[in-house]
């Protein structure tokens, strides 16, 4: 197993290469000189040139992949052409904000989506199948800024029960000080403002989750439904167990194989894609920022972005392969 | 109910802790670039730095007339050509330094002189400086010649011609005098969130929290006696402006700037709220290029001009926020308008009269360009484009609407022979016509062309613009510019669609806003009540 891992990292090098060389590729396409955004409605000619001379853009495209791959490979990610700040630093302080809200949307997701398709399988054509059938094409058809906007309408500005925005109150500046960026540890650790943090969470954590949600909950009636027809079971119920055993011992393990691979692919879409969220809870993750990066043509913050990205949805895919193991005997790694 | 009894929570914390109590938290349109000051141009940041610096000069609240501030007085050499500033006493930088003509040097020198040994090698490159004073030390190009200390409190800055905007110039917010103790000490980090950014301002630097807020507390040995009012003030990034209205009507920000006009009414309605104006300091026009065959006859551009609507437009896509008239420089410039400049009366049939003495009693083709981004002066730009066009398609114009990403547009449109028609605007960066003339019809003139595709040179026009832009005498610039503002408006080149007011909000227990022209201004007399 572990020759496996060392095999699927080093796996990860073309990869990451094979990124870098697209993100770079494709930023390059996107017609819109960043020297031109930068400087807006007023730059000049001269003005141009000389920030093109700045930001080494007036080299050889070649030249300039070279010095972004070099860099890349020294853990060096340039400087954000507008901030003028190390991406390094910025994604470090972004990409703690995206993780906690995606693990937030995930288990929003997976706490409610799971039980919610083991439900309708087992109750297949009930009232309860259909409700829950129904919540599911619901939720992936709401579009996610409507939702958004109609959660922060409702709960933020008619009922004021939860913050409309942010990761953390004013109020709670004043006696909370971020260590490793991750709020909801943060404010463990210190024993203060939990309550704050976690209720900035829960509307966008909603927002971002109720894809997942719907996704999840047909995959797992699908896959319980497959599962429940499958000779094992039905020996398993004429052996006369428990309907309870039957179902949350025999068939549930075997139906969250694929339940787990929509977990880790959607997880790792969630990292990447949170930007409508982000946007409207002003959240600042590194969503928002990759795309505003794009509008602005700046080439370091967008191929650092999805350079860092790739590489988490890779390992993530690697964690999900990896869990199969536990759950499949039948599946060995050489 | 239960975010009262979160804020209760926290209010006994802060009381118990002993902080401050009254803290503004002011929605912000998005994140500072950057805290040092020179090194910016972005509005954004801008609004960040006021706060924390002050400038040689200011201007009076609302308006566009500078007042005392660092500087408590400034007059020019008889030739004009050298400024000298009396700079105030007794005041001193947030980590306690002294300022003095020393310090003002530092700064200046630092933006002007690519030498400067103190120059931040981060990638700073200064360019507004050299943007609105010609160039840097050591060119032919640059303004200034030469800059030095004539005594403790006194600093004079020679030129190589009269610059009679200079005072007014130097007071934008760009330029907010620094700690060269703080510069010297924090090196490349200066101005980063890592490095924070010492002035001698209302607010003085305590954390800027990447990508979530900037906290700033009060400076509590501001020269201006019993300001600021507020404790704290604590600037939140929030790009959105759908999520500042919102945040806004929670309460979870005081104020906040950069509202789309279509807003307007709900804040009125909502009883929590007041609408807050600023002062229009822009102008969103229609480019006409007279590269382009039919637009190369002036008839034509009036014909347009005045098949427009424009009226009815701005009623509509701006209601109370937007005036228009055949100006090209906002009202804040009355007293550069021409009173020759009544503005082209809206008459399609006049306007087809036009088109015909012109050789086009059909119409023709025409490429028009719409902003793919919203700007104060544009908040719509594809509808308002609709607009237009359905009233050129009136008088026989067929429009073809065009429109390329942001970057894009901004660059191709100084491609020559560049679009034929389009849409942009400009807000001002100080309180002087030239800041608006200069950029748009000095020669050559960039963005437009002519039949040859050269640059568009309008030598009679480029002539008087020098000339004002070098007058030190007050009378003589306002007869040249009123010329100026005749001349612009006959040629029809760019057509003045409107002049807005940017509309921003505050919850009602907040007082003492008042908003710049000039696109921000200092906090200091913002109160809270009833906290």
């Amino acid at each position: 197993m572990w020759a496996y891992v060392v095999r699927r990292l080093l796996g990860l090098i073309p990869v990451l290469f094979g990124i870098s060389l697209l993100v770079f590729a494709f930023l390059r396409a996107i017609p819109g000189d960043p020297a031109v955004v930068m400087l807006g409605e007023r730059g000049t000619p001269e003005q141009i040139e000389a920030l093109r001379e700045k930001l080494g853009l007036n080299r050889p495209l070649p030249e300039q992949y070279v010095i972004f791959v070099s860099q890349l490979l020294r853990g060096d990610l340039g400087r954000s052409n507008f901030s003028l700040l190390e991406v390094r630093d910025l994604l470090a302080a972004k990409w703690p904000a995206t993780f906690e809200l995606a693990v937030s949307a995930m288990l929003v997701a997976m706490l409610i989506g799971v039980p919610l398709g083991i439900l309708a399988a087992v109750r297949k054509n009930s009232i309860w199948d259909n409700l829950a059938t129904s919540f599911a094409l619901v939720g992936v058809s709401l579009p996610v800024f409507w939702l958004g906007l109609m959660l922060v309408y409702l709960f933020a500005v008619n009922l004021q029960w939860l913050p409309s925005g942010g990761r953390l109150s004013v109020e709670a500046d004043a006696f909370f000080r971020p260590i490793t960026g991750f709020y909801v540890l943060d404010a463990l650790i210190q024993r203060k403002a939990v309550v704050d943090v976690l209720s900035h969470l829960v509307l966008p954590a909603l927002t971002l989750g109720t894809i997942p949600l719907a996704i999840l909950t047909r995959i797992t009636r699908s896959a319980m439904l497959e599962v429940l027809s499958q000779d094992y079971v039905r020996t398993a119920r004429a052996k006369g167990q428990a309907e309870r055993v039957v179902i949350w011992r025999h068939a549930l393990k075997n139906a969250l194989l694929p339940v787990v691979t929509i977990i880790g692919l959607q997880f790792g879409t969630l990292l990447g894609g949170a930007i409508l969220t982000e946007t409207i809870f002003s959240w600042p993750g590194i969503g928002s920022w990759i795309y505003e990066g794009i509008i602005n043509r700046d080439y370091p913050v967008v191929q650092g972005g999805v350079v860092f990205v790739a590489f988490v949805f890779v390992l993530i895919n690697l964690l999900v392969d990896l869990s199969y193991a536990l759950l499949d005997p039948r599946i060995q790694y050489r | 109910m239960r975010r009262q009894w979160l804020m209760a929570l926290a209010l006994s914390a802060l009381a118990s802790a002993g902080l401050a109590q009254k803290t503004l938290v002011f929605g912000h349109e998005g994140e500072p670039v950057n805290l040092e000051s020179g090194n910016i141009t972005d509005g954004v940041s801008i609004y960040a730095q006021r706060q924390i610096y002050d400038t040689l000069v200011d201007f009076k609240p609302g308006s566009t007339d500078p007042v005392p501030a660092l500087a408590t007085s400034w007059f020019a050499s008889p030739d004009g050509k050298s400024w000298t500033f009396r700079l105030r006493q007794g005041v001193k930088f947030h980590d306690g330094t002294d300022f003095d003509a020393n310090a003002v040097l530092f700064n200046v020198n630092r933006w002007w002189d690519p030498k400067d040994p103190t120059r931040i090698q981060g990638g700073a490159n200064y360019e507004i400086w050299g943007e609105l004073f010609g160039g840097y030390k050591g060119t032919n190009e640059s303004f200034l010649k030469n800059v030095r200390v004539v005594d403790k409190y006194t600093i004079r800055f020679d030129f190589g011609a009269p610059i009679p905007y200079f005072p007014v110039a130097i007071g934008s917010g760009y330029f907010g005098i620094a700690s060269p103790t703080a510069i010297k000490a924090q090196g490349a980090k200066y101005g980063t969130p890592a490095g924070g950014a010492v002035g001698t301002g209302p607010f003085r630097f305590k954390e800027w929290r990447v990508g979530d807020r900037l906290i700033l507390e009060k400076n509590p040995n501001f020269w201006r006696q019993g300001l600021p009012k507020a404790d704290a003030l604590v600037m939140r990034f929030i790009k959105d402006p759908a999520a500042r209205l919102a945040e806004l009507r929670a309460g979870s920000i005081d104020l906040t700037i950069q509202i789309p006009p279509a807003n307007l009414g709900a804040i009125e309605a909502d009883r929590n709220l007041d609408p807050v104006l600023r002062p229009s300091f822009n102008v969103g026009y229609l480019a006409l290029n007279p590269a382009y065959k039919p637009l190369s006859d002036v008839r034509v551009r009036q014909a347009i001009a005045m098949a427009i609507n424009k009226k009815a437009i701005v009623q509509a896509f701006w209601g109370k926020l937007g005036e228009t008239n055949g100006h090209f420089t906002p009202s804040s410039f009355k007293t550069y308008w021409s009173s020759e400049v009544t503005d082209y009366e809206y008459n399609p049939t006049k306007a087809k009269q036009l088109l015909a003495q012109a050789g086009y009693p059909n119409g023709f083709d025409l490429e028009f360009w719409y902003m793919p981004v919203s700007r104060p002066y544009f908040p719509t730009p594809k509808e308002i484009a609709e607009a237009m066009g359905a009233d050129l398609s009136a008088i026989g114009i067929r429009v073809k609407f065009q429109t390329k990403d942001w970057a894009t547009y901004l660059n191709d449109r100084k491609v020559a022979p560049g679009f034929q028609a389009y849409m942009l605007g400009w807000t001002g960066d100080y309180g002087d016509p030239s800041n608006f003339f200069d950029p748009h019809f000095a020669s050559p003139i960039t963005d437009l062309f002519d039949s040859a595709g050269k640059p568009l040179d309008v030598k009679e026009l480029n002539a008087l613009l020098a000339k004002g832009s070098s007058s030190s005498n007050q009378a003589e610039r306002i007869r040249i510019y009123q010329q100026a503002d005749k001349m612009v408006f006959d040629l029809a080149l760019r057509i003045p669609i409107v002049h807005s007011q940017p509309l921003n909000a505050k919850r009602k227990n907040i007082s003492g806003w008042v908003l710049s022209p000039l696109g921000s201004e200092s906090l200091e007399n913002v109160d809270k009540s009833g906290l």
